[in-house]
């Protein structure tokens, strides 16, 4: 009899799947299996126990002592809690089912603060699921309001020793946090390999002459769930880009910029990007939002903002700047001075475009940091190609497989 | 077999031995370093020492790397280090260079020196170590002139008491609780009352008892500040004193002219200073001194409370004045004002800055206040029983899965957080 594995994990960490089916005879249902139809009776059940809970929420904002806020606050709730019941019923219904059917051993998730994740790490825990999380980004920002409260999972993996950091800090147990590397990035030593040819294929793409350096910013967003992070973060570290990038051309320094946006951001990423662009004075730039270690081996030196990306930069090996904004003092720094990721003000663009034109001229200053880099990298992702396998392996470790009847 | 040996002498020698490794030793003295998250700490504790030192003989009890007394040795002090470890004192040695001390392998609990032979009697990180204090006191006094002082370190049972009674819970929890679980991990916490009373019995006199190490990271608790100020997230922001000089101003200036203000219940440690003079009535007027600001502070931080604390209101928002003209201190100074909000311990701003950094921080102060609102109010949720019923399907209670997407909504839509966009 095979294991049965719930995974909710997104395609970037498909390999994992794959070997818990190929090496150790694991047997995976996807998350399509819990967004079927929902049925008649679950939106009935659904729509009676919102009609039951809506009203009581007027308790719940009853302290605040604003009439007009108290209602925006209970309008705001209740619409969450109308949107997401039924779906987060028929769910619950999904998994009773299935697991009837044939029992989960285990449930893989990339994130457990969302509805699905945390209803699906709930019920797991109900029924004695062992429930994993695989992080989905390195975690160096610091946890804050709800992003805090990930103890519903039973084992939590994480990319290197810095990434379970945030969790220690919060009380998740440290003997149940496991160093497996991200295996989004497995396939980074392979493309890496192959860096000349990717490079020159997408400077090509690019219109990018030989000899002009490329700047790559890398965007990032406002999740919105802390009123103490810049509401206006993804506008205003775009604009530091952008003016530094018009005082370099002021200066004569040639060079080529992307703008590398998350694919979430689409909508209006390119508009918003284009019209910054253009009150800082910058001339041309590219805007995309394809996977970003391509981008990393094309480009000579990476701006962005407390991300993820700086560690795929010193997986790339290029430079890369880090935007310090008030924000980061309230929330506290993603990297320490020891990471060599220098950080520059982002309010001032002359600084900006002094440490720019620095790294993009000095071999010698690039080479020091990049070996730098080198030199925390496993602090940050131990993966090495290697950390799919290493996930399967620790999952499979970890699942209890039925008894064979 | 039984041991015959007490508690407290076999800590004592467990503790003894650790400290005899050189890998120990190493390791030790690459955690007090004086650099990265290490340097707020190590500065914070050594600088104390020169301002409380008495007299030309200095007696560095538990010496270890000498790491306190090195700089009054350089400074002209006649400087004797004692300690357990041979280890420890090559150490010491091999760091002190042509610095003059003279160092002594012995018993730290039964001094190899005569009565009244030293000044002041100094110990960094040693103090603490001891289950039986008062023996340890008297023996260290033992060896103090009339007149000499006793400078060291303690952790404040005050502390882990205030926040009992903070969080509604009994004193027993303080006690009890909050006390380290690891044999290995002991650490002497002691009330100011406590000291206070064997002061009056030993003969000692207490000089001052002042709190330090909020803000210095390295597995400090501020039971207080919270988790913004302690942990991997804080020893990172730390990491940044080696290359930020003003942020180190600022953070040495808030440890020691406002947290060292505080009282003993302020922070998990204090330095203890006590003098070679018998006088119970001083040591009462001093309690009772401490019990007034402990008052005054329960009212929160205003001009008030800083005229009892002894600090000249006028004269401290011109000294931080200029740490918080530099962006990383304001917003950190921000987070301490934040840390404030979730014990309702009103912080009256403009008595403490200037108008121009006050418009930030009171904007940080707000949206921090609706973080809390919004989060409480979320949370709450699952404690009304008419939602929590309604919403409990095949044994889940689902009250608790959307506070993702309610914060969000409640933040923007319910309390308007984010406002328009630039």
């Amino acid at each position: 009899m095979s294991a049965r594995v719930l995974s909710l994990l997104w395609p970037k960490n498909a390999a994992v799947v794959q070997t818990l089916e190929s090496t150790h005879g694991c047997k995976i249902t996807g998350p399509d299996a819990l967004m079927g139809a929902v049925r008649p009776e679950i939106v009935a059940e659904a729509r009676a126990r919102f009609d039951r809970a809506a009203p009581a929420i007027a308790t719940v904002v009853a302290p605040q002592p604003d009439q007009t806020l108290r209602a925006g606050m209970a309008a705001a709730m209740a619409g969450v809690l109308g949107e997401r019941l039924t779906a987060a019923i028929s769910v619950i219904d999904h998994l009773e089912r299935l697991h009837t059917e044939e029992p989960f051993v285990g449930i893989l998730l990339n994130e457990a603060e969302t509805s699905l994740g945390k209803v699906t790490a709930a019920w797991g825990q109900l029924h004695a699921v062992p429930v994993f999380m695989l992080s989905h980004g390195a975690n160096v920002a610091n946890a804050y309001t709800v992003v805090r409260e990930t103890q519903n999972v039973d084992y939590l993996f994480v990319f290197g020793e810095r990434g379970a950091e945030p969790y220690v800090d919060r009380g998740f147990p440290r003997e149940r946090i496991v160093v497996t590397g991200n295996p989004a990035w497995d396939a980074i030593p392979a493309q890496l390999a192959a860096r000349g040819q990717t490079r020159a294929r997408l400077r090509t793409a690019l219109n990018v002459p030989d000899g002009v350096p490329l700047l790559l910013f890398c965007t990032t967003w406002n999740a919105k769930l802390t009123a103490l992070y810049d509401a206006h973060i993804f506008q205003k570290t775009l604009a530091a880009f952008f003016g530094a990038c018009a005082e370099l051309q002021r200066r004569g320094v040639p060079f080529a910029t992307v703008v590398k946006d998350r694919p979430s951001n689409a909508e209006f990423g390119k508009e918003e990007a284009t019209r910054i662009a253009q009150r800082c004075g910058v001339d041309g730039f590219t805007y995309a939002t394809g996977d970003l270690p391509p981008f990393l081996m094309a480009a000579d030196l990476m701006v962005g903002y407390e991300s993820s990306a700086f560690v795929e930069a010193m997986l790339v090996g290029i430079p890369a700047i880090n935007l310090w904004t008030p924000s980061t003092g309230l929330m506290g720094p993603g990297f320490g001075c020891d990471d060599a990721i220098p950080a520059v003000r982002a309010h001032d663009v002359a600084a900006l475009a002094d440490v720019c034109a620095l790294l993009l001229r000095e071999q010698s200053v690039r080479d020091e940091l990049t070996a730098a880099m080198r030199a925390r990298l496993e602090r940050f992702d131990i993966g090495g190609g290697m950390a799919a396998q290493r996930c399967a392996a620790e999952i499979a470790a970890r699942v209890r497989v039925p008894a064979a009847v | 077999m039984m041991s015959d040996e007490h508690p407290a002498e076999a800590l004592i020698r467990w503790k003894t031995q650790a400290w005899q490794q050189p890998e120990t030793v190493e390791s030790y003295a690459r955690r007090v370093a004086d650099r990265g998250p290490a340097l707020l700490k190590n500065r914070v504790e050594v600088r104390m020492f020169p301002r409380f030192v008495t007299g030309r003989d200095v007696l560095d009890v538990g010496v270890g790397t000498g790491r306190a007394s090195r700089p009054l040795a350089r400074d002209g002090y006649s400087v004797t280090g004692i300690d357990s470890s041979a280890a420890m004192l090559q150490k010491c040695r091999e760091l002190a260079g042509t610095t003059p001390m003279s160092l002594v392998e012995g018993d730290v609990a039964a001094l190899p020196f005569e009565d009244a032979s030293f000044d002041t009697v100094m110990a960094l990180n040693a103090f603490a170590h001891f289950p039986h204090w008062q023996s340890i006191l008297n023996e260290w006094k033992r060896v103090l002139r009339p007149g000499g002082r006793l400078i060291f370190d303690v952790f404040s049972l005050d502390h882990d008491l205030a926040f009992a009674r903070a969080t509604g819970r009994p004193d027993s929890y303080a006690i009890e609780d909050l006390a380290p679980r690891e044999a290995g991990a002991y650490r002497l916490r002691l009330r100011a009352e406590d000291l206070c009373a064997h002061a009056s019995m030993a003969g000692l006199r207490v000089h001052a008892l002042v709190p330090y190490g909020a803000l210095c990271g390295q597995s400090s608790v501020n039971r207080f500040l919270g988790s913004n100020f302690s942990g991997y997230g804080w020893d990172r922001q730390l990491s940044w004193l080696d290359s930020d000089a003003k942020l180190f101003a600022f953070l040495l200036f808030a440890e020691e002219a406002i947290v060292g203000a505080l009282t003993p219940s302020a922070t998990w440690r204090y330095m203890a200073v006590l003098e070679n003079a018998a006088d119970p009535a001083a040591n009462g007027a001093w309690l009772a001194r401490n019990r007034e600001r402990e008052a005054a502070l329960q009212h929160g931080l205003n001009a008030q409370t800083l005229q009892v604390l002894g600090l000249d209101a006028e004269r401290l928002r011109r000294e931080l004045h200029p740490h918080l003209e530099h962006a990383p201190n304001r917003a950190i100074f921000a987070r301490m004002l934040l840390a404030a909000l979730p014990w309702n311990w009103p912080v009256k701003m403009r008595d403490l800055v200037d108008a121009a950094h006050a418009e930030f921080l009171e904007d940080a102060v707000h949206r921090g206040s609706l973080d809390r609102i919004a989060l409480l109010t979320i949370r709450s949720i699952a404690g009304v029983p008419a939602i929590s019923q309604a919403l409990t399907y095949a044994g889940i209670d689902l009250s608790g899965a959307f506070g993702y997407d309610m914060m969000s909504a409640v933040l923007d839509k319910g309390l308007h957080a984010f406002g328009e966009p630039a």
